[in-house]
């Protein structure tokens, strides 16, 4: 076996199974996975959390300190960056979520052709991964965006495709490490045809390890939607994106720094915290790993 | 196997199978070569390998590790690795040659009409499904049943394998199961549909003894009530000696030795059963050590001209460069020596 296999935990099991005590023993993890949840519940119930609309400009309260008033301040033309942050996690959140089920959806199907069938599609597919796998994830993304045109949908199609080659190659790795299992044999010796063996007896084997390298890319389409954001690729005026909260708040670094450290803030802290949940998934469902 | 008058051809015994097709062969396999190309070098894993399944008979294929028997298995079931190994030969089954059928035949043939067990029952069952799905999985497959019929089928399987309480095993996943209950499962998947054929790749190596003993057990009561033709592939002779009615003694991708259980074990014809025979322990007669046989087995993606176990041969001369043919010994006995019948030659030893 070249790797050991990861034993697959019905939902009802889940939490007396041997992963979550490996991962609810990881700190790090766990503060990963509330975070997350927390971002979730923030974009999901973002009308009910945020006490202004993002975009409502009060001329008034331009460029305002955090006070009992603007909890974290206001922007240029006085919005309130706490609403903001609020509204602007529903596009984060989005840009990760779609982004990444778009390479999914384009990623695995490939992978598992690539891995199955072998030859001269695993060939194509393969040398194409690499030579997307060559060029730079952010500079890659930021060209297929600025091709596209500045919008997040485009945004988001742009980081999907650019994320499609990692699922490609961690699914294509997966199949061949698996097609040698007795079990793959033994489907195909009961008369299944290829296709069905691909879909019902490999692909349930590899979630672990798509679920942790999912997070993972969420938190790379996370900065790579704020990159692009703040370079006016992404999300467009006025709704509100942590990334472009940044790009406006550069210009006022000087006298209202809290318009830049408080998205600076959340994004760190979200990607952090995906990058930990990722980590602990990894580790929980790693059998040789020693907590 | 019965060659009533040994030709000096090198396969004697292929024409002689393929004229008695009815004497109740289930599986006829002609001459069977694999061959894998690497990138510079071709190994020829089996190399002219005959024999023949009789109805409700089961044959034992013994050998060491590498002497071809997994490869020819997996051959017959055409499960081999399509871009790599090249096969040729025949393989005869209700009058058709598997090797010439379409994938879509072939397809419907595995698990339905000859279906396979492997050794490792640990791995050998998936485990994201419950073992009563991946049974009913076979049923559905190829009989057009419901899907609930198919489970009570799946269920029923489990029953005849002797799983206690059926049907709350059906529902549990592989991990629940220990490694005897897993082998009985992966039984009942090849058996679910009530084979001509079951292939069992060394079905009791990764078992405790006492649970050999009850799978052994199971395979041949099965036989008897079913009718399947078994093929037993091991290593361990003790398993042939206790389930199987026919054997063949395979080396470097060879045959070199074929007979009745009886025959082989009272009177081995061949040099290397012999070796084997003699590294048997025994607890009904004294014997200071065990015998190894010296040297090992020979590359084969090079095999020696003439004998290949003349490298290891005590009864080796000089004939022996030359290769010898399948040399009859007694009806349904044969052997590829030219040294046969060893017994006058027990002086020497």
């Amino acid at each position: 076996m070249a790797q050991p296999a990861i034993p697959y935990i019905p939902f009802s099991q889940l939490f007396e199974s041997r992963v979550w005590r490996r991962f609810s023993k990881t700190k790090s993890a766990v503060f990963g996975l509330v975070v997350v949840l927390i971002v979730v519940f923030v974009a999901v119930f973002a009308p009910f959390l945020a006490p202004y609309d993002p975009a409502a400009q009060i001329w008034t309260a331009v460029r305002q300190p955090p006070s009992a008033l603007y909890w974290l301040g206001t922007d240029e033309s006085g919005r309130d960056i706490f609403s903001r942050l609020v509204f602007g996690a529903r596009a984060s959140l989005m840009a990760g979520v779609i982004s990444v089920s778009i390479a999914i959806a384009l990623g695995v199907p490939l992978g598992l052709a690539a891995g199955f069938v072998g030859g001269l599609v695993d060939g194509v597919i393969s040398r194409f991964t690499d030579a997307m796998l060559a060029t730079p994830f952010l500079i890659l993304a930021i060209a297929f965006a600025a091709f596209l045109g500045p919008s997040l949908t485009n945004a988001m199609l742009a980081i999907g495709i650019t994320a499609t080659p990692l699922f490609i190659r961690l699914t294509r790795g997966q199949v061949l490490s698996l097609r040698s299992e007795e079990y793959v044999e033994a489907a195909r010796s009961v008369g299944n045809p290829g296709w069905r063996v691909a879909l019902r007896h490999v692909l349930p084997n590899i979630l672990p390890q798509l679920l942790v390298q999912t997070t993972i890319t969420i938190a790379t389409a996370i900065i790579a939607e704020a990159s692009m954001s703040f370079l006016g690729l992404g999300q467009q005026p006025p709704a509100p994106s942590w990334g472009s909260m940044l790009n406006s708040a550069q210009r006022f670094l000087s006298n209202a720094p809290w318009m830049a450290l408080w998205p600076g803030m959340i994004i760190f802290l979200t990607v952090l915290s995906f990058n930990l949940l990722g980590d602990g998934l990894r580790d929980a469902f790693d059998p040789r790993s020693k907590t | 196997m019965d060659a009533s008058n040994p030709p000096p051809a090198q396969e004697p015994l292929a024409r002689d199978d393929r004229a008695s097709g009815s004497d109740g062969a289930v599986l006829t396999v002609n001459d069977l070569r694999v061959c894998f190309a690497g990138d510079r070098t071709t190994t020829t894993a089996v190399d002219g390998v005959s024999f023949t399944l009789r109805k409700g008979r089961s044959l034992g294929v013994v050998g060491e590790s590498g002497s071809g028997k997994s490869v020819s298995s997996l051959a017959v079931l055409r499960l081999l690795p399509t871009d790599s190994a090249q096969i040729s030969g025949e393989i005869l089954f209700a009058g058709q040659d598997l090797l010439s059928i379409g994938e879509k035949q072939m397809r419907n043939l595995r698990g339905n009409q000859i279906s396979m067990i492997f050794q490792e029952p640990m791995t050998s069952l998936n485990p994201s499904y419950t073992v009563g799905d991946q049974v009913a999985e076979t049923i559905l497959r190829h009989r057009s049943v419901s899907k609930a019929e198919a489970w009570t089928q799946a269920v029923e399987m489990l029953r005849l394998v002797r799983i206690p309480s059926p049907e709350t095993r059906a529902r549990q996943y592989p991990h629940n199961l220990s490694g005897g209950m897993r082998q009985r499962v992966m039984i009942a998947m090849a058996l679910a549909c009530e084979p001509q054929v079951l292939i069992a790749d060394e079905p009791t190596t990764a078992l405790d003894v006492t649970i050999q003993a009850q799978i052994l057990d199971l395979l041949e009561n099965l036989k008897s009530t079913t009718g399947t033709a078994i093929v037993l592939i091991t290593h361990d002779l003790g398993v042939v000696a206790e389930a199987c009615d026919d054997v063949i003694v395979m080396y470097a991708g060879q045959v070199v030795e074929s007979g009745s259980v009886e025959q082989i074990f009272s009177f081995p014809q061949h040099p290397y059963t012999v070796g084997l025979l003699g590294s048997l322990p025994r607890l009904d007669e004294e014997r200071d050590e065990l015998v190894a046989i010296g040297g090992t087995v020979p590359d084969m993606t090079q095999p020696p001209a003439g004998c290949r176990f003349a490298a290891r041969c005590p009864f080796r001369i000089e004939k022996c460069a030359e290769t010898p043919p399948m040399l009859e010994v007694n009806p349904g006995h044969t052997s590829r020596c030219w040294r046969t019948p060893l017994e006058e030659l027990a002086d020497e030893f």
